[in-house]
């Protein structure tokens, strides 16, 4: 008779890198392996030994030749050893106790079943590298790494703005190009403005004479990247600006590189945003609009699988939100005739940091001019309804009575808005802690964004000088703990229809957003983005460097993971969500999702503590 | 007995060559079968380095604590060679109860009578016992109490007191701790205790065949610290039962 080995099949039962091992063939797997003590501080594997180790207890890390961290085991998580390794994989950084299947044995229960094969496989392929789980299906990611100096015209045709139209169109011709850039004649070298087949188009069709300077008909001023932006980048810059060509300048000397047309960026793929973009901009009413933005999932998808990381997918997707809601609001504007006075469209949450994604929600508000006609705000009003309601329509959830301008505290005249960021950022009760993020997370749309800027200015300022709202912001960081548990497992959400997943956004994301928005008030910063929050600290001081690096990058390993599951449940016909099961994912992101909290947990434990103390 | 065998200071050489000579006389005693052929496999020389040398992580699951008086309910043990426990050797017995279960001692062990009727004879769980320990040194948590419920059963059954060679986790713990200047709290030495201090998982306790994997966890936590090489000698980890000396 044989003792029953139950509570360790349990534990194996638990580990989903096994799941490939049918029930029936578990116990023979128990029955086979060996157990090791490793004290902290010895080497893993012990005596250089091959087969597939399954951590019980403790940590182990694993190094490359260069020391660089690759992968971090911990309790469940399983790595095979195909052959003996020439030198130590890495050090046992807390005592551990693990269950090892020695390559005889292993090879003993491949002959009785064939699926402790695909264990193996499975963590075989697996790249021992830090950005592999980044790694999408294999798709050309040339675009997102590619510096722009690597595709774009270098040497572009550069003339003087003195030059006639009728000149400037026989160089175009001559030369074979599209754009022609233009300096002023006081400063050659240097340009000033752009003349493109599409100026020229538009001077022909008004009737304008070939004779007249150019400098008439350009587009000034210009819109530039650095030759080391990643063509990504320039993609989103030409969507956001609606053009189709960027100069190029040198980070040295700014002085001029090349030209980069969306031709260039066209030959490669991803270009899939900027046609959603021009196709949002081109539609003509609300049904143009629904039919348009179904392709949003996809998008994202595409973006996912070309290995873009979450700053691009976020500041992509927020960007064909932004134009759904310009467009909405002109539509609106073109069917409720002109506004009665300035106005605009402001975006909180979310979309007012850039960082939305496929699953995302409504966060705006409106501002209106103080000098508005009596009985303005019933425009304002049929407005908030029907572009909430057409945000709603093409999948943007409305979210009523949250921050949502159909209720008159989301709608108010500047000086009204002046005052309520006044009251909330300078005597905040815990209950406009919730109000004060959304005050600062602020940005306009559409519209008049001089009636926002200079409040959100202000309110930096208001809220930079004041403990009260610091400690209400920094105790809203800390009040949102990371999901792990004592033991450095996660602690899954408990009931409801996401019982047993992990609420990326919530427990993820938020604590790194909030902890940005502290650190970004203390430095004065008027960034929204959490990333760029985290950069601004960093430069300012109030952070170390270090911490802003891991935390951007515990941020966008997090929102890279929702990404990711948002794209495999679209693919999978499933709608998007921000739940996310573990058990799902393999060792390796695992492990760095345990390093990524346990990252943000630090950071709260320190980061915020040193900032209160730096200001105070 | 036991007072004595507590006394003992294991960390002197064991004597080990009066102790083969015990052996053997128990040896000559002993009916043919798995008992003597324990008791006349070589043990390995007490200058053997621990990572070289094999062992059996031993746990008795009993009706109370004086071996005069109250019984093996099960015999559960694994293999171990050096540091490394093997799960294919892992087994345990349930002994037929004589008499009735104790209730003090089923809450502890949830071995009811109706289980304990469904075990073996004692003799075949010591006979299973003895083929799996020969030529390997025992290791128990607490070994007094395993030599104590062993030699009587022994003795009874086949008209020896088998002198067994014994690796106490115990004493070993209790001695780390001790040269560590570390203070050892209120049952800061039961195995429980001990396996939490090594980072060791909680396991269902009194399992006899989990209590001899929990012992041999101990046991390799310990040589990992005291030998994180493997060279130490046997004789530096084995627990003397001092009526040998």
């Amino acid at each position: 008779m044989n003792g029953e080995l139950e509570e360790i099949r349990e534990f194996l039962d638990r580990c989903p890198d096994l799941a490939p091992l049918p029930a029936a063939s578990r116990d023979a797997f128990v029955r086979r392996l060996t157990l090791r003590y490793l004290r902290e501080g010895s080497t893993f594997p012990p005596e250089n030994e091959p087969g597939l180790w399954i951590v019980r207890t403790g940590t182990i890390e694993l190094r490359d030749d260069r020391d660089t961290l690759r992968d971090r085991l911990g309790e469940g998580d399983l790595v095979h050893v195909p052959e003996a390794p020439s030198h130590p994989l890495g050090p046992v950084t807390e005592d551990a106790l693990i269950y090892h299947l020695p390559l005889e044995r292993a090879r003993e229960l491949a002959a009785l079943d064939g699926s402790i094969a695909q264990v193996l496989a499975a963590d075989a392929q697996r790249p021992l590298s830090t950005d592999g789980a980044t790694h999408g299906h294999g798709g050309d990611n040339r675009l997102l790494t590619t510096p722009v100096r690597a595709l774009m015209t270098p040497h572009p045709v550069l003339a003087v703005s003195t030059l006639s139209l009728r000149e400037a169109a026989r160089l175009m011709d001559r030369a074979d190009i599209s754009a022609l850039l233009l300096h002023t004649p006081d400063r050659p070298g240097e340009p000033c403005g752009i003349l493109t087949d599409t100026d020229l188009r538009r001077a022909i069709a008004n009737d304008i004479d070939p004779e007249t300077p150019v400098a008439d008909s350009m587009a000034h001023p210009l819109t530039t990247v650095h030759r080391g932006t990643p063509a990504f980048e320039a993609l989103l810059c030409m969507a956001r600006h609606d053009i189709h060509h960027l100069p190029v300048i040198r980070e040295a000397d700014d002085t001029l590189a090349g030209i980069l047309s969306s031709t260039d960026l066209i030959r490669h793929q991803g270009t899939s945003a900027v046609y959603l973009v021009r196709d949002l901009r081109r539609a003509d009413d609300l049904e143009g609009l629904k039919g348009i933005m179904q392709a949003l999932p996809r998008l994202q998808t595409q973006l996912v699988d070309s290995g873009a990381d979450a700053l691009q997918i976020t500041q992509t997707i927020t960007m064909v939100i932004d134009t759904l809601t310009q467009r909405l609001i002109e539509l609106c504007e073109r069917d409720q005739g002109s506004p009665p006075c300035a106005y605009a469209w402001l975006a909180s949450g979310s979309q007012g940091r850039h960082e939305q994604t496929v699953f995302t929600d409504q966060d705006t508000a409106i501002i209106i001019a103080d000098d508005g006609p009596k009985g303005a705000d019933g425009w304002f009003e049929a407005l908030a309804r029907k572009v909430t309601a057409g945000l709603d329509a093409c999948g943007i959830r409305a979210c009523p009575g949250d921050v949502d301008p159909t209720h008159p505290d989301w709608r108010r005249p500047a000086a009204d808005w002046a005052r309520e960021m006044e009251r909330v950022l300078q005597h905040p009760t815990p209950r406009d802690a919730m109000l004060a993020t959304h005050y600062l997370d602020m940005r306009v749309i559409h519209g008049d964004a001089s009636l926002f800027e200079p409040l959100h200015q202000r309110a930096l300022e208001t809220g930079a000088r004041h403990e009260a709202l610091l400690s209400t912001l920094a105790d809203q960081a800390r009040d949102l703990p990371p999901p792990l548990g004592f033991f450095r497992q996660f602690v899954l959400e408990d009931s409801g229809e996401h019982a047993d997943t992990l609420d990326l956004k919530m427990r993820g994301l938020l604590p790194i957003v909030a902890m940005a928005r502290v650190f970004a008030l203390h430095a004065g910063s008027a960034a929204r983005n959490t990333v760029e929050r985290l950069r601004a600290a960093a430069r300012a001081g109030v952070i170390h460097e270090a911490t802003a690096d891991n935390l951007v990058d515990a941020w966008l390993f997090i929102a890279g993971l929702r990404a990711r599951h948002q794209s495999s449940q679209v693919r999978s016909g499933q709608a998007p969500d921000n739940a996310l099961d573990p058990a799902g994912l393999s060792t390796l992101e695992r492990s760095h999702l345990k390093t990524a909290f346990r990252l943000v947990s630090d950071a709260r434990k320190t980061a915020l503590a040193d900032a209160e103390r730096v200001h105070g | 007995m036991v007072c004595a065998l507590h006394n003992a200071d294991w960390r002197r050489p064991p004597g080990h060559w009066r102790f083969c000579r015990a052996r053997r006389r128990a040896a000559r005693h002993a009916p043919a079968g798995p008992l003597r052929a324990c008791l006349e496999a070589p043990l390995p020389p007490s200058g053997q380095p621990v990572a070289a040398s094999h062992f059996l992580a031993v746990d008795l699951e009993t009706t109370g604590l004086d071996p005069e008086h109250d019984r093996i309910l099960s015999i559960g043990w694994v293999a171990m060679d050096g540091p490394r426990i093997d799960l294919a050797t892992a087994d345990q017995r349930l002994v037929r109860a004589e008499g009735p279960v104790p209730e003090a001692s089923a809450v502890i062990h949830r071995i009811t009578d109706r289980r304990a009727a469904s075990g073996v004879p004692l003799e075949e769980a010591l006979d299973a016992l003895f083929q799996a320990l020969a030529g390997r040194v025992m290791v128990a948590h607490h070994a007094a109490l395993e030599i104590g419920f062993l030699e009587q059963a022994c003795q009874r059954l086949y008209g020896v007191r088998p002198p067994l060679a014994i690796v106490d986790t115990l004493r070993l713990a209790e001695t780390a701790l001790r040269r560590a200047g570390q203070p050892i709290p209120a049952h800061g030495l039961r195995l429980h205790t001990l396996r939490a201090r090594y980072n060791l998982p909680a396991y269902r306790a009194h399992d006899a065949l989990f209590d001899a994997i929990a012992a041999g966890e101990l046991f390799a936590a310990l040589l990992s610290r005291q030998s994180p090489d493997g060279k130490l000698p046997l004789g530096r980890v084995l627990f003397r039962p001092a009526w040998l000396w």
